[in-house]
């Protein structure tokens, strides 16, 4: 955007002498005949393709040759991938009317077309998972996964994907983990009260949690809940339960940074795979696209352009709120331009807000000393804010004085960059043409998107250092009960008692869990009953083994096995990260979408943890009828 | 026990002189006879033959160290089986049980021997520490021999307990105050106890402690003091502070105040009180669900009613362009597209 900006202004102050003009188009005749490459290219491909899509309805035997011709001149003309003819291959292939023959051709064809992006190879995994072709479908998935990796473009999805997955993860499996062991720990906690505290203890205990709760939701802090529930369970904890708490709690201290990283890849996404097949139907990607929009802001510069070209986006949707945002984002970061103050006014006028707008304006015209635009709209504020002529006037004058030619434009009604509301036209300013090279070497000053995520998660003000300290804290407390806690504790897995055995026992039980063991039938009801140690289903029984049955990992985790339970717990964590960013659809086209990964592997993972479950009951009956019949 | 006090022998205070020298001169001259040690606490007879300690027989007030209170403590013999036996045999001395112990299978030789050498050890311990009483050493030809305790050197049986009693004191320094009362930690409320069959119990916490640590286990009910415990302990002084000492490192005992100990458990609604502290372990994880709700639902809006995030507002972005470049796919399919003619 600022480029093309530049290009423009650059043509015209050229100084039109004749000679120039003579220099010029022998230039451009020279370039016509002799390098003439990508237009020839262009055309002739669009021959070959019209070949490959005039074909209807398409059979193989017609698709091959068309589309070894479109190939073979992509390949002349040295353009490696040619993605929006790949992305229009796979639409012709979903139409369900086509043979499997011929949609696989098709798929096949999108590959060789674009033989660097992951997209054509993940819709080809995706059309052999479809058919029933598995061997084939995984070795096209690995291949789709290489080329996601590999490719500049794709690897920012990629990227994206795997550093927002590096935050979601151990935050997600310290939210389920502490969930778990409250209930699995909520018999040690009764029986614990009931040895230690007096009645005024507990009384004070309740009320204590009732204002953190209050805090944590007011607030709402659910990672403050998050440290504060981790720490108290460590009060009563095993210590293969603190110990897991332990190493999550410690990975905490990467989450924002890997936050911080996954979002710059989002940012820099601007859609830069989109755009780039966009604009290349000749295959050749546009270069000032990737010029800044294919990596992670390294400097302010590059932070600010992404954010305002995903606010200029926003805008031409009419998505005001969200381009406002991206705006304000800017503001955030302490860059002031006066492009960014004048769209932001205009954005609060186009939702009604006129209070602020004015401000922003003369803000915005205290840095755009030369345009009248920021003066412009600022009488049109006057007008729409309470139909002040005067100062509406005087602001008019003003904005025709610096540029006259504002007085033209008003019966310019076609012009792309204004918009209409109530009659009135509001005009947006691109960012200044010496903005790149006044902001480039100037690093971010300033995290922007970590005062979000402690927003989120905490609460409004918290920063880097104080994030730490908190984690610090939580950790040092863990450290502590961890060297109070007593190596022999034990919870029992089927009535969440508390017990110390002296001996290293085998059996995960308590003693009067393993003597009214003794006379039990194999019904699932009643295996629930034994294994919540009461004749009835209380509801947080029914809870328990809910829980047990749907969330893999958590059966082993109230027997104790937290290494496996935590194992299992991380897979799904992982494949709910998945299905969630997959719910956004941007990456419908990539790897992570499949079915391997989106349908599969809860499969796989629930299936794991019900086999499991039976492992690890089975013995249990087993000890429970050898001690029934003495 | 031999109580006829006679005038050949020795006889004196423990002021003047001290139970290990009579012992090691007995020892020395290979004397055979019988030395009874007396004091407020108890009396203690031990027999001799040839300078070895061939039998022994005590009484304590403070003390378990009766085999018959041993084993109806260790739960070996109840109170009616030893009526009947009483009814069934002539039961004169401990030996006579003992013989009736291993005919019945009750007990075995093996269990026998290593309770008898406990409880001589244990009679050393406790009138090793008297200091104010009267012994006497009445010689004698013929001295019977215990028949389930082997000939003991009277030398190793006073450094063993000489060691007890040190390595004692140093453990009930760590215990004090003695009269602090502990419990298990494996409560268990009126509601619950009522359901467990009491033997069966035993037999299942039998599982996860040796003999002596479950008897030292049983004892704390959450009335008795340690030094009670101690006292009481059929496993001995020394025994029973070592495994107190372990119980408490490990958690096992937990501390019982006056106000929440046993008498809360007896209380009309156990489980109700109990649950207080659980709940409030519960109420925080409902705050973390509710919260974690409100952030992802209202945080993450999506729309132009909700504040939108950073992440919501670029997925938007990129939704959008998306499928832009999916309807551009789209036309280039069109065999009529303008873009292509040109």
């Amino acid at each position: 955007m600022l480029k093309s900006t530049t290009k423009r202004s650059c043509l015209r102050e050229k100084p039109g002498t004749a000679y120039s003009l003579i220099l010029l188009s022998i230039i451009l005749l020279l370039f016509v005949q002799i390098l003439p490459t990508e237009v020839r290219a262009d055309s002739n491909l669009q021959d070959a393709w019209q070949e490959i899509i005039s074909q209807q309805p398409p059979s193989c035997d017609s698709l091959k040759p068309a589309v070894d011709r479109f190939i073979n001149i992509q390949q002349q003309s040295n353009i490696k991938n040619i993605s929006i003819y790949s992305l229009a291959l796979i639409q012709m292939a979903a139409d369900d009317k086509l043979s499997p023959v011929v949609k696989e051709t098709l798929t096949t064809a999108a590959i060789r077309i674009s033989p660097e992006y992951s997209f054509p190879e993940t819709a080809f995994c995706k059309l052999m998972f479809e058919q029933h072709r598995y061997p084939t479908s995984l070795v096209s998935l690995f291949r789709a996964l290489k080329k996601f990796q590999s490719n500049p473009l794709e690897s920012l999805y990629a990227s994206t994907f795997f550093w927002l997955a590096l935050a979601f993860t151990p935050l997600a499996l310290l939210f389920f983990l502490s969930l778990i062991l409250s209930i699995k720990y909520y018999r040690a906690f009764c029986d614990k009260g009931n040895l230690n505290l007096s009645n005024q203890g507990r009384l004070k205990t309740i009320l204590i949690s009732l204002t953190v709760a209050f805090l944590i939701i007011v607030l709402p802090a659910p990672l403050l809940g998050l440290l504060i529930l981790s720490v108290s369970l460590a009060l009563l904890a095993t210590r293969n339960d603190i110990i897991a708490l332990l190493l999550l709690v410690a990975s905490l201290i990467i989450v924002p940074l890997a936050y911080e990283k996954g979002m710059a890849s989002l940012l820099a996404l601007d859609s830069s795979f989109f755009k780039a097949a966009r604009s290349s139907t000749s295959g050749i990607n546009s270069e000032d696209n990737e010029a800044y929009l294919t990596q992670p802001a390294t400097n302010q510069s590059q932070l600010v352009l992404q954010l305002f070209a995903q606010a200029e986006a926003a805008r031409r949707r009419r998505e005001y709120a969200k381009a406002t945002f991206f705006l304000e984002k800017i503001i955030d970061n302490r860059v002031e331009i006066g492009a960014v103050y004048n769209n932001l006014a205009n954005l609060y006028i186009l939702q009604g807000n006129y209070e602020k707008s004015e401000a922003l304006f003369v803000k915005a015209a205290k840095f755009e000393k030369d345009s009248g635009i920021p003066y412009y709209n600022l009488s049109v504020t006057y007008i729409q804010k309470n139909f002040n002529l005067q100062k509406s006037s005087q602001a008019l004058a003003k904005a025709f004085k610096l540029d006259p030619s504002l007085s033209k434009v008003q019966t310019d009604i076609s012009n792309s960059e204004s918009e209409l509301r109530s009659g009135t036209r509001l005009f947006f300013m691109n960012l200044p043409e010496n903005f790149y090279r006044r902001y480039a070497d100037a690093q971010p000053g300033k995290k922007i998107y970590l005062p979000e995520f402690f927003q989120q998660v905490l609460f409004p003000g918290v920063n880097l250092i104080l994030y730490f300290i908190l984690i610090s804290v939580s950790l040092a407390g863990l450290i502590y009960f961890l060297y109070q806690t007593p190596a022999n504790r034990r919870i029992c897995s089927n009535c969440g008692r508390m017990f110390h055995p002296v001996q290293k026992i085998k059996e995960k039980h308590c003693p009067i869990c393993l003597l009214n063991n003794s006379s039990q039938t194999s019904s699932l009801l009643n295996g629930f009953r034994v294994m919540t140690n009461s004749s009835k289903l209380y509801p947080l029984k029914i809870v328990k083994a809910v829980t047990w049955v749907l969330i893999p990992g958590s059966y082993p985790m109230f027997a104790g096995y937290t290494m496996i339970g935590s194992g299992l717990m991380f897979l799904t964590v992982l494949w709910f990260y998945n299905h969630l960013i997959c719910q956004t659809t941007i990456m419908a086209p990539f790897p992570p979408s499949t079915a391997w990964i989106n349908t599969l592997l809860p499969f796989i993972i629930w299936s794991l943890n019900f086999i499991i479950l039976i492992f690890m009951l089975s013995p249990k009956r087993r000890h429970k009828f050898s001690r029934g019949n003495p | 026990m031999n109580n006829t006090w006679v005038t050949k022998g020795l006889d004196a205070n423990l002021e003047n002189f001290e139970l290990t020298d009579i012992m090691q001169l007995i020892t020395q001259q290979a004397k055979s006879g019988f030395l009874t040690v007396k004091s407020s606490d108890g009396i203690c007879s031990w027999s001799f033959n040839e300078g070895s300690l061939v039998d022994f027989d005590c009484e304590f007030s403070n003390h378990v160290l009766e085999l018959k209170n041993i084993l109806k403590q260790s739960s070996i013999l109840s109170d009616s089986q030893l009526i009947s036996l009483h009814k069934d045999n002539y039961l004169d001395t401990n030996h006579d049980l003992e013989k009736i112990l291993i005919s019945k299978n009750i007990s075995n030789r093996e269990e026998l021997e290593r309770t008898n050498l406990r409880r001589l050890i244990e009679s050393f311990v406790i009138t090793l520490q008297w200091t104010k009483g009267r012994y006497k050493f009445i010689p004698a030809d013929k001295i019977n021999h215990h028949p389930f305790l082997a000939p003991q050197d009277v030398n190793f049986i006073i450094l063993e307990s000489l060691r007890q009693i040190d390595e004692m004191a140093v453990m009930k320094k760590r215990l004090q105050p003695l009269d602090r009362i502990f419990e298990n930690s494996l409560t268990l409320s009126d509601d619950e106890s009522s359901g467990v069959n009491g033997i069966l119990l035993q037999e299942g916490l039998k599982d996860q402690f040796d003999q002596g640590e479950f008897e030292v286990y049983k004892l704390f009910d959450g009335r008795r003091s340690l030094q009670e415990i101690i006292e009481t302990s059929i496993t001995g002084q020394f025994h029973s502070c070592d495994t107190i000492i372990n119980f408490i490192n490990r958690n096992v005992v937990a501390l019982a105040t006056t106000e929440t100990g046993y008498q809360l458990r007896k209380s009309p609604e156990p489980v109700q009180i109990r649950n207080l502290t659980g709940i409030a372990l519960l109420i925080l994880s409902g705050a973390l669900l509710l919260s974690t709700f409100l952030t992802v639902e209202f945080g993450n809006g999506r729309g132009s009613l909700k504040r939108p995030t950073l992440f919501s507002a670029i997925i938007d972005n990129l939704e959008a362009d998306q499928q832009m470049t999916q309807k551009l796919a789209r036309e280039l399919l069109k065999q009529d597209n303008p873009n292509q003619s040109k």
